[in-house]
């Protein structure tokens, strides 16, 4: 092999390298739009067997649920990905997937009351060992794929695991502990409403307004204005659970910042008895 | 290779030395080159000459380095080993009321995850077997189908109580210590240190796994 | 130095005494003058009266312009003056810029000028003496890592297979491709699996590096095999001076398996996680096993499972402390070969009678350039060939994520651990005690021991993953330490052979041991498969043949994994239905893939029951059959597959149900 012969195989099979990259790369994107629902075909396949072992026996072989255990789960408006009328109600601001990425993980510390006519004998345990509970975060993103997979239409999957940040920061504050501080974590007591009123005049007076009626300047185009804490009617609607986790997670879709990380839980509990006190809803419902 | 012809500096001065005949020596053979010649007067005065002051600090210093080294390692070692907490795996776990937790003694053993171990009723009693194969760490399981415990990974199996039927593991399932107690935590029955079966003393006695103490299955034969 | 003196040498007689000498001394920078010798310019310039502004600019030019230009600045008043002062300047301004552009093609060439450098290029033999490409093999630094020639039969392709310079080729690799996946590889348990699969499905050429990644380390450990058979066997390993080279390379073997192994761990899959398990309980057997063992697998593992700890841990030693410890070794082993001892000559050529072939085959080569261009094409075709395998052929796998709970079915280790795993399997020696053991149990029954069932004598004191997995092995690296380079002479002396490096002449011994152990090898290798030993329930057994837990890995580098015949044909390919599979005893022409399937899974089903009526109570079943059961389990594209296996119950074991189902879910998007 002379050497001439050489340095033309040298280009030649160089040249040809660069030109099976470039040919790699020119389907890429086609490769990387398959892998990503590979994997998350993969996750959903995962989920149908975690299903199986911990979630089959209250709700259902099918998601159909069970009456008096568990309520189903393949109800396509749960399942509605562009928010039901359930969220909406209960004042959830974030998405389906995040819902129920949420209620599996940190489980439910209240009955369920999305079908009224029913009652169901055990709370939702939490599963995510975040929570105290047997799966890891990976096994709870594959069941929640798992379970959005009955929505109709297009889904969105959960790819990657909305790892909570341990430590003494850490958001979301999980329902049992906002159940655990009720009722009274603060008596409405005149002090409590003092310091409430210190930290609603830092914090929230910008939007919800000088007199808690939710006309502050701040509010100024928002497509959803924020919240009246003197219409009473509207008030009566909002439990003290989805009023600490408005304050504490934040309602994203409206604009309403998550102030968890930012006040104390103790702060919280202050502005909420402050917020409340205009239609003197301290008990809870 | 040309430096491979290179000679070395011994070599050189081998050369240059008047090759007195040493007394009999085998030729060294070294990594590098051979030099085929004894030693000469001169290295033969160098390597026989008392150890001076310096010399002897010199080797100090080295060793000195050298105990630097091995006490850099001790402490990499320290600070690299893992601390088991309390509450974690190494600790005591209450599982329950007896009734709750152990399976019939017909039944199939169960597993608890938390404690590592199968819960196996046998006739002669309860078991806590380690979950881990005592071959290479694999996590056996329960075949229903052949009514024996069987390691995934080199194929090793055991009986339900942890004695070992075949396979490459060397010995049967190690166990851990358990106990019954009452609801006052007054212990009613405890194994011993052949890590026998214990008999349950009362439905409502409660188990409690010692993962803290596990207790070597026999070797077999 | 050299390059200094060069250009003084080349200066011409007019050029008056220095080129850069001539400028202006009154109003320059002194600092950044040169002391003058002679100062024979300065009455070119007056600088009695107050400068005017042009002069100023002028003098700066003069003083501050780049020393080529100051060079040149006496000829440019006799340019002004005169025709033949103008072609003498632009004759000056031509050996000017020349000795410019020569100088500067010699410090990046580190020595060979514009012509010796087209000289290089174009082929031709060197231009000036003493050879200015030894020259840069002085000068540069990567190329003073080379030697200026080699031996011309060492080059041979046929002696070497450039397996040595392949391997470094696969650390480079390894090294580039390991770098740019650390990019967005994050060593967490929580965040590692989802790494991986966003460097597989969302980053451009994510999955390429990661290919490139995984077939470089095969080939890796491929490829230093491969080169350490070649030393042996061309007797390239022989003391005084090889011996300590192959020691360096032993060792080098060794970190391979280090680096490869490490890495397994880190996709934090099941593949990864159950084999890395098995590994380092390896380590627990290490005698005394209660302190050694003990400890070393705590130290390795961060815990007493693997965890977080041990992720990192592996991480570390993948990333930086056996990279770092291997680039020393490298340099050490590379350094003997190239400058203590050079590439052996092929024995034929260095032990031939006639002098004439002896002189020939010590003919020089020369680096520059041929050896280089050749070095270059196969680093090139190399390349080729690993870009195209990982980009249309092969591709790295990726199982479910690891889980600490659950060990897949007929986990095994990485393949080039298989013989490992093979002698761990204990075929030999374990039931040669238990004979043992029985002949002395018979023994000592015969005068009266009483010994009755399950007696033991010996078989206590017989640790099998010590013996197997750790002392055996490890016997097996100073066997090749010290065994390979040393015994190995004294073995040849001992059944009289000259001392000679030609395998078929004089190495007979050494053919016969070679040959011996590669046997030995690969009949653990083979051990070391789920082929052998590992007997799960038959009913299992068949489940896991066309619906595996896990893909399964092959026993063989460079082989995708597996994940059984019913998920290849993939969701679209899967009628929904029950399938007695009974019906597909007799395969048809007719079958579309999906019935030869079936009729597949029913064969094994009678085979298993032939193997029952023969006798074969671990592997065979009573009068099975099977049903396959393809339901739609959700809306949205997800099926689910149990197969069901029954046969009669109570029969195997008393308890025995006499039923197994195996249900595997799949997805449309999911592919295997």
């Amino acid at each position: 092999m002379s050497v001439q012969f050489k340095i033309l195989m040298g280009i030649l099979v160089t040249a040809a390298t660069v030109v099976v990259m470039l040919l790699y790369g020119i389907n890429e994107d086609n490769r990387m739009n398959q892998y990503q629902k590979n994997f998350a075909g993969r996750s959903i396949q995962v989920g149908a067997e975690y299903y199986e072992t911990y979630c089959m026996t209250c709700h259902g072989e099918r998601g159909e649920g069970i009456a008096g255990k568990g309520p189903p789960l393949n109800r396509t408006d749960l399942l509605d990905l562009k928010g039901t009328p359930y969220l909406k109600a209960i004042g959830w601001g974030g998405t389906t997937a995040d819902f129920l990425h949420n209620t599996i993980a940190a489980g439910r510390p209240q009955f369920s009351k999305f079908y009224e006519d029913e009652s169901y004998q055990a709370h939702m345990p939490t599963w995510s060992e975040d929570f105290g509970g047997p799966l890891r975060p990976d096994q709870v993103v594959s069941l929640t794929n798992f379970i959005l997979n009955w929505a109709p239409g297009e889904y969105e999957p959960v790819v990657a695991p909305v790892t909570p940040t341990p430590g003494p920061t850490a958001t979301p504050i999980p329902p049992e502990e906002i159940l655990k501080a009720i009722p009274f974590p603060m008596p409405p007591s005149d002090q409590t409403l003092a310091s409430g009123k210190d930290v609603y005049t830092k914090y929230c007076q910008a939007c919800h307004g000088e007199n808690r009626d939710g006309k502050g300047p701040g509010a100024a185009g928002m497509a959803k204005p924020p919240r009246d804490f003197v219409d009473c009617a509207g008030m009566a609607t909002l439990g003290f659970v989805t009023h600490h986790d408005a304050v504490a997670n934040g309602i994203p879709a409206n604009g309403m910042p998550a102030w968890g990380k930012k006040l104390s839980n103790e702060e919280i509990w202050q502005v909420i008895m402050y917020e409340r006190e205009p239609c003197k809803l301290f008990t809870p419902q | 290779m040309g430096e491979a012809k290179a000679t070395a500096p011994n070599v050189g001065s081998a050369k240059a030395a008047p090759a007195k005949p040493a007394p009999a020596a085998k030729p060294a053979v070294s990594h590098g080159e051979a030099k085929g010649v004894g030693p000469t007067a001169a290295e033969l005065a160098a390597i026989q000459a008392p150890m001076t002051r310096r010399e002897f600090l010199n080797y100090a210093f080295l060793g000195s380095l050298g105990i630097f080294l091995v006490t850099l390692g001790g402490a990499f070692f320290v600070f690299a080993l893992p601390r088991f907490g309390e509450g974690e795996f190494g600790g005591m776990f209450t599982l329950g009321a007896a009734d709750a937790i152990i399976p019939p003694a017909a039944d199939a053993p169960r597993a608890n995850t938390s404690a590592r171990a199968w819960i196996a009723n046998t006739d002669k009693g309860v078991l806590a077997l380690y979950n881990v194969c005592v071959h290479l760490g694999c996590l056996y399981a329960w075949m229903d189908v052949t009514d024996r415990f069987e390691c995934p990974c080199h194929g090793s199996q055991y009986q339900k109580d942890g004695t070992y039927i075949t396979g490459p593991a060397p010995r049967s399932l190690d166990r851990f210590a358990i106990r019954f107690t009452d609801a006052n935590g007054t212990v009613l029955a405890e194994t011993d240190a052949h890590g026998d079966p214990l008999p349950i003393p009362s439905p409502d006695a409660i188990l409690v796994v010692d993962t803290g103490k596990i207790i070597q299955g026999a070797s077999h034969g | 130095m050299g390059l200094f003196n060069r250009q003084v040498k080349k200066k011409p007689e007019n050029g008056q005494s220095s080129l850069e000498g001539n400028g202006h001394p009154a109003n320059g920078d002194a600092q950044t003058q040169p002391p003058l010798p002679d100062d024979n310019g300065a009455e070119l310039f007056d600088v009695k009266t107050a400068p005017t502004l042009s002069e100023r600019l002028g003098d700066a030019a003069r003083t501050r312009s780049p020393h080529a230009i100051k060079a040149l600045m006496p000829w440019l008043d006799k340019a002004r003056s005169s025709p033949e002062g103008r072609a003498e300047f632009i004759d000056k301004t031509k050996e000017v810029a020349w000795v410019q552009a020569d100088n500067t093609v010699r410090a990046i060439s580190a020595g060979m000028g514009i012509a010796d450098t087209r000289a290089f290029f174009r082929g031709d033999p060197p231009i000036e003496k003493p050879n200015p490409r030894y020259k840069v093999h002085v000068n540069a630094f990567f190329a003073h890592l080379r030697p200026k020639y080699y031996e011309k039969a060492s080059t041979k392709f046929s002696h070497t297979f450039a397996l040595g310079y392949l391997s470094l080729y696969m650390f480079m690799l390894e090294t580039i491709t390991g770098v740019i996946l650390m990019v967005f590889y994050t060593p967490s348990d929580r965040r590692a699996y989802e790494d991986i699969i966003k460097i597989m499905s969302e980053i451009p050429y994510g999955q390429l590096m990661r290919d490139l990644h995984r077939v470089g380390a095969e080939l890796m450990v491929l490829i230093v095999v491969l080169h350490m058979t070649r030393v042996f066997l061309t007797g390239s390993f022989k003391p005084p001076a090889r011996g300590f080279t192959w020691l360096t390379g032993v060792v080098l073997l060794i970190l391979t398996f280090a680096l490869s192994f490490s890495g397994y761990l880190l996709p934090w899959d099941q593949l990864a996680y159950w084999a890395v398990t098995i590994g380092t309980s390896m380590a627990k057997s290490v005698p005394p096993k209660e302190i050694v063992g003990y400890f070393s697998n705590l130290i390795m593992r961060g815990g007493d499972t693997i965890n977080q700890n041990g992720l990192l841990r592996f991480y570390l030693m993948h990333v930086f402390a056996l990279p770092a410890i291997t680039l020393v070794l490298i340099s050490v082993h590379y350094y003997r070969v190239a400058r203590t001892h050079g590439i052996s000559l092929p024995a034929a050529d260095e032990e031939d009678p006639d002098p004439a072939v002896r002189k020939a085959a010590k003919e020089r080569i020369d680096y520059l350039p041929e050896l280089f261009t050749r070095e270059l094409l196969w680093a090139a075709i190399t390349t080729f060939l690993v870009v195209v395998y990982s980009a249309f052929v092969f591709h790295a796998p990726l199982q479910e994520h690891s889980n600490p709970l659950h060990t897949p079915l007929h986990t095994t280790a990485p393949w080039y651990f298989l013989w490992i795993q093979g002698l761990l399997k204990d075929a030999f020696v374990l039931p040669a005690i238990r004979a043992l053991d029985q002949l002395l149990i018979a023994i000592a029954n015969m005068f009266g021991a009483n010994l009755g069932e399950g007696a033991t004598i010996i078989v206590p004191f017989y640790d099998s993953p010590a013996w197997m997995g750790v002392i055996i092995p490890t016997m097996i690296i100073p066997a090749l330490f010290l065994g390979v380079p040393y015994i190995n002479e004294w073995w040849e002396k001992f059944w009289g052979s000259k001392p000679s490096r030609q395998l078929l002449k004089n190495r007979k011994g050494t053919v016969v041991v070679a040959i011996l152990s590669t046997v030995f090898m690969l009949v653990i290798w083979y051990q070391g498969t789920p082929f052998f030993g590992v007997t799960a329930p038959p009913a299992i057994e068949i489940g896991q043949a066309f619906l595996p837990e896990e893909g399964v890995l092959p026993p063989v580098p460079l082989v995708p994994d597996d994940w059984g015949p019913l998920r290849r044909l993939g969701y679209a390919n899967l009628p929904d239905g029950e399938y007695d599979l009974a019906d597909y005893a007799t395969p048809k022409a007719t079958y579309t893939e999906f019935e030869r399937i079936l009729a597949g899974i029913q064969q094994e089903i009678i085979k298993r029951g032939q193997e029952w009526e023969r006798g074969d109570k671990v592997r065979g079943l009573p009068n099975p059959s099977g049903t396959l059961k393809i339901e739609q389990w959700q809306p949205n594209g997800l099926k689910r597959i149990d197969l069901v296996i029954t046969w009669d119950k109570g029969i195997v074991t008393p308890t025995d149900t006499g039923q197994y189902v195996r249900t595997v879910f799949l997805h449309q998007d999911a592919r295997y």
